[in-house]
């Protein structure tokens, strides 16, 4: 693709703020999307999350900042462009397809400009890649929830928006579906070579789907990061603890590059700017925790939960401190007992108190 | 229809845009002002009466309208419970020859003004009719000299009412019946009760609410009755306030008399409104298990089939076959003045049902697209109208418009030098205004619930694909919302066909309508020459109930 077209796609989200009335409800909020990335907006409802989505689809006003796509202004204070002139697609979470249209009418709905063959074409290639060739004259109604789903995301594709918007997409899909639909949505975006921005609170969604994930919180980005690192280098202790399990246990910094902690001492590996002496907290994610029959630190068992390959066990220090800790599934132990346990770290993620 | 300009434009977040979505609120507004002010400017009576006024009326014909009032609505009540339940219950449960046919048979007389069938009864049952005719024949009696009951009473516009209004009641009931759980059944009997006590104890309380829905939709249909009453010579409220208005041109009285009917009628509403309220919670039933029918053979078949055959006979084969026997024997009744007075009569029902779609579209989508408290308001106050009987909104209108012509249009003419007459009050619009106020509630709910299917996120779809606010109107709401609109256009039109009392009081001079003519002729004894208009009414009658029995028919 002509570097220029690419341009044209790619999101700027420059220091918006977004109010109801007095209530403010996105606040100096800053992101970029690269043209073909999928971006995912995920956060706990009321987070200004969907409100964001809707300005960037024209259906919100901005009370501060910009949005562009490429070097089109879409929205700033005073002006919001209509929607139908954006070049947005949208897919909503309650799908939204027209119910007195046909399925290939619903696709080709927005390409009513092309010529007749040229639509034909449009809608097969389309049905194609979302695996519904044959449905053309199917009614919405006659269609599954995870069709209906498809249906929509062809529609919304169909006049090759700049960028695509989609809105809780599959929280209205039971989970075996949802899997198995999010995979192929993505092969379906990144085959399309389209952008892509999602809205979603469910945080194994915004892992499948996106490259980029936007946790938000109280109208603002507390971190905008790859799925791993936000799993693994939370920025705050909002994200560590909004994604995945995780605990804190204190740390004391002993030196620049070392802290102690109740289950012994850890060189970080990167330099502390805290004090000697400074007290903080250290993220514990349950698979950083192992059972080591040779640990000199030792845990009495209070739970278990076999999982296949492995047990969790919950495990409780000597000063009453609850921890969970993974063991391979031969290591069968009777609650009660009393096991070695060790800390093993790949990212040591600390905050301070 | 420019909600959706409308909506883009305030978004824009310009003052200066913001117009339209104001208008069409100030539009909403004044509508629903307009519509109200006919029952207001009855309910003003109650405070301004004057109390001699209410020691006359009590001392002389009060007694008698309440007495006859309450009887009607007694006797009534208690027929169509009976039918209405039986044939529902029986519909519902059992298979027998013709079972499935009687669930929209039933229906039928629901096409009959009780006025009209009043009149096919007469023509049967009166002296001069076919049956004392033949018995008189047969048994070599003369007048006198037998008892025959009298069809032109109380009782038998009790059952010319019953005859016609059981449908609402069966209608309601069958619903509710198809909607409750087999397993509830199951679960009485289980535990000892018989199919007899289950009904008792389980089926008819669980069905009640709705029972209660359509029982005071018949009431409502009873205390508005002005032609069946009239006709019979029974004097209640509906007659009494039109004799005091026209007879006595007693304006003030007629008007203090529509105030206590009025009192009953909301009570009627309030009735309503509770029993449809406890009917949502009834029916939150998880999943539903409908019952198998269960087989009836030899006599029990037979009991159904005659329980199901006779209000189907007596509301509508019988009274129909009158009228055709009437219209065959003097065919040349069809003629140019026939065909007029038809066109004057469909004419008039289609610009009313026109008007009322348009107002319920403003109506509907200024509360789609801001719903106000008095936005609110204004629906709740509109839809109220089908509760009132005719002849209190014509009187409502009636004085109304002609303060209006009088204060207004007169002072308006000595200004500019014009006599203007009597610009509305003598007018096709008061007629259309009256329509208005009582058939609102139909095409208003029908605009609501069509606009409530298409989700907000069906223009976002739009929208998003490159459609303006007008486009979207055109290539989705209007499509989407053609069939309720057509629906909505045929009930009030068969509506405005029917009324009569409103009619009577509001249509200008010499200005004709089927119903109008047929009651003129009915009541000079000329039940022939009434049998064409009539026989069209109820021809026309079919529709809403064709619509009724095909959704519940796709529904089963």
């Amino acid at each position: 693709m002509p570097i220029k077209e690419l341009n044209n796609k790619s999101l700027t989200i420059n220091d918006v703020s977004i109010r109801y009335g007095d209530n403010e409800v996105v606040t100096r909020l800053n992101m970029q999307l690269k043209a073909g990335e999928i971006g995912c907006l995920l956060g706990a409802s009321g987070c200004g999350k969907s409100t964001l989505l809707r300005a960037i689809s024209g259906f919100g006003d901005l009370a501060e900042g910009r949005i562009l796509l490429g070097e089109r202004l879409l929205s700033e204070r005073g002006y919001t462009m209509p929607a139908e002139q954006r070049k947005v697609g949208l897919v909503f979470q309650d799908v939204a397809l027209f119910p007195h249209l046909s399925v290939e009418q619903n696709i080709a709905f927005g390409i009513g400009a092309l010529r007749r063959a040229e639509q034909q074409s449009r809608v097969a290639e389309l049905l194609a890649a979302v695996g519904l060739s044959g449905y053309e004259k199917r009614y919405p109604n006659s269609l599954s929830g995870g069709q209906q789903q498809r249906i929509a995301l062809a529609r919304a594709l169909a006049p090759r928006p700049d960028l695509l918007l989609l809105d809780e997409p599959f929280s209205g899909l039971d989970t075996m579906l949802r899997d198995s639909l999010l995979t192929e949505v993505r092969n379906i975006l990144l085959e399309q070579q389209i952008t892509a921005l999602f809205v979603t609170h469910d945080q194994m969604e915004a892992f499948t789907l996106a490259d980029k994930v936007a946790l938000m919180h109280n109208g603002a980005i507390e971190q905008l990061a790859t799925p791993y690192d936000m799993y693994h280098k939370p920025k705050t202790r909002y994200v560590a603890d909004f994604i995945g399990k995780g605990y804190f246990i204190p740390a004391e910094v002993l030196a620049s590059h070392q802290i102690n902690t109740e289950l012994g001492v850890l060189n970080t590996g990167f330099t502390l700017s805290q004090p000697e002496g400074a007290s903080m907290s250290l993220l514990l994610r349950p698979d950083d925790i192992v059972h080591d029959d040779q640990s000199n630190y030792q845990a009495v068992i209070t739970g278990k939960q076999f999982r296949g390959s492995y047990f969790q066990y919950d495990v409780e220090l000597s000063n009453g401190r609850s921890l969970v800790c993974l063991a391979s599934s031969h290591h069968n132990h009777a609650i009660g007992q009393r096991i070695g346990i060790k800390m093993e770290l790949e990212h040591i993620v600390l905050f301070e108190n | 229809m420019l909600s959706l300009a409308v909506k883009q434009k305030v978004r824009g977040g310009q003052s200066r845009k913001r117009l339209p979505v104001n208008s069409l609120a100030a539009a909403s507004a004044i509508t629903a002002g307009l519509l109200a002010i006919p029952i207001l400017v009855i309910v003003a009576h109650v405070f301004t009466g004057n109390a001699d006024v209410w020691v006359h009326l009590s001392k002389t014909v009060l007694p008698e309208y309440l007495k006859n009032s309450f009887g009607l609505a007694a006797g009534v009540s208690a027929g169509v419970l009976v039918i209405g339940v039986s044939t529902a219950w029986i519909t519902t449960q059992y298979s027998f020859p013709g079972s499935r046919v009687f669930s929209v048979l039933l229906m039928l007389p629901m096409a009959f003004p009780a006025y009209i069938i009043a009149y096919s009864y007469t023509g049967l049952l009166d002296f001069a009719g076919p049956v004392q005719s033949w018995i008189r024949s047969a048994f070599n009696l003369r007048y006198g000299q037998y008892w025959f009951p009298e069809i032109r009473s109380l009782g038998g516009a009790v059952w010319m009412l019953i005859f016609v209004l059981y449908p609402y009641v069966f209608l309601m009931t069958r619903a509710a019946f198809l909607e409750q759980s087999a397993n509830l059944s199951a679960a009485s009997r289980s535990l000892g009760l018989n199919g007899f006590k289950t009904f008792w104890k389980v089926n008819l309380p669980i069905a009640r609410p709705a029972i209660v829905t359509g029982l005071s939709l018949v009431l409502m249909e009873t205390l508005a009755d002005y032609g069946t009453v009239q006709y019979f010579g029974v004097p209640t409220f509906t007659t009494g306030i039109f004799r005091t208005f026209y007879g006595l041109g007693n304006a003030a009285a007629a008007a203090q008399l529509a105030t206590l009917l009025l009192g009953f009628v909301v009570l009627l509403i309030v009735l309503e409104k509770y029993s449809r309220r406890k009917q949502q919670y009834f029916n939150k039933s998880e999943s539903r298990q409908r019952a198998e029918l269960t087989r009836l053979g030899g006599m029990k078949a037979l009991a159904a089939f005659l329980c199901c055959a006779v209000p189907v006979l007596l509301g509508f084969i019988i009274p129909v076959l009158m009228l055709l026997i009437w219209c065959f024997q003097n065919l040349a009744q069809f003629d140019a003045a026939f065909v007029s007075l038809a066109w004057n009569s469909f004419s008039l029902a289609a610009i009313a049902a026109v008007v009322a779609i348009v107002m319920s579209l403003a109506l509907a989508y200024s509360n789609r697209l801001n719903s106000t408290l008095w936005s609110r308001v204004a629906i709740q106050t509109v839809s109220t109208g089908y509760a009132l009987p005719g002849v209190i909104i014509a009187i409502g209108v009636m004085i109304s418009l002609a303060w209006f012509d009088h204060r207004v249009v007169s002072a308006v003419g000595d200004l500019i030098g014009v006599d203007f007459g009597l610009l509305f009050s003598g007018t096709l619009v008061a007629l259309i205004f009256a329509y208005s106020v009582r058939f609102m509630a139909m095409p208003l709910g029908a605009c609501r619930n069509a606009l409530a299917q298409i989700k907000p996120s069906v223009d976002q779809s739009a929208r998003s694909l490159g459609k303006t606010p007008l486009q979207t109107i055109r290539l989705i709401h209007v499509p989407l919302l053609r069939g309720s609109l057509l629906t909505a256009f045929l009930m009030v039109f068969v509506d405005v066909l029917k009324e009569l009392p409103a009619t009577l009081i509001l249509r200008p001079f010499n200005f004709n309508t089927l119903a109008v003519r047929a009651y003129e002729l009915a009541s000079d004894e000329r039940l022939f020459e009434a049998a064409p208009a009539s026989l069209m009414i109820v021809v026309v009658g079919l529709i809403p109930v064709y619509l009724l029995t095909s959704s519940i028919v796709r529904r089963s």
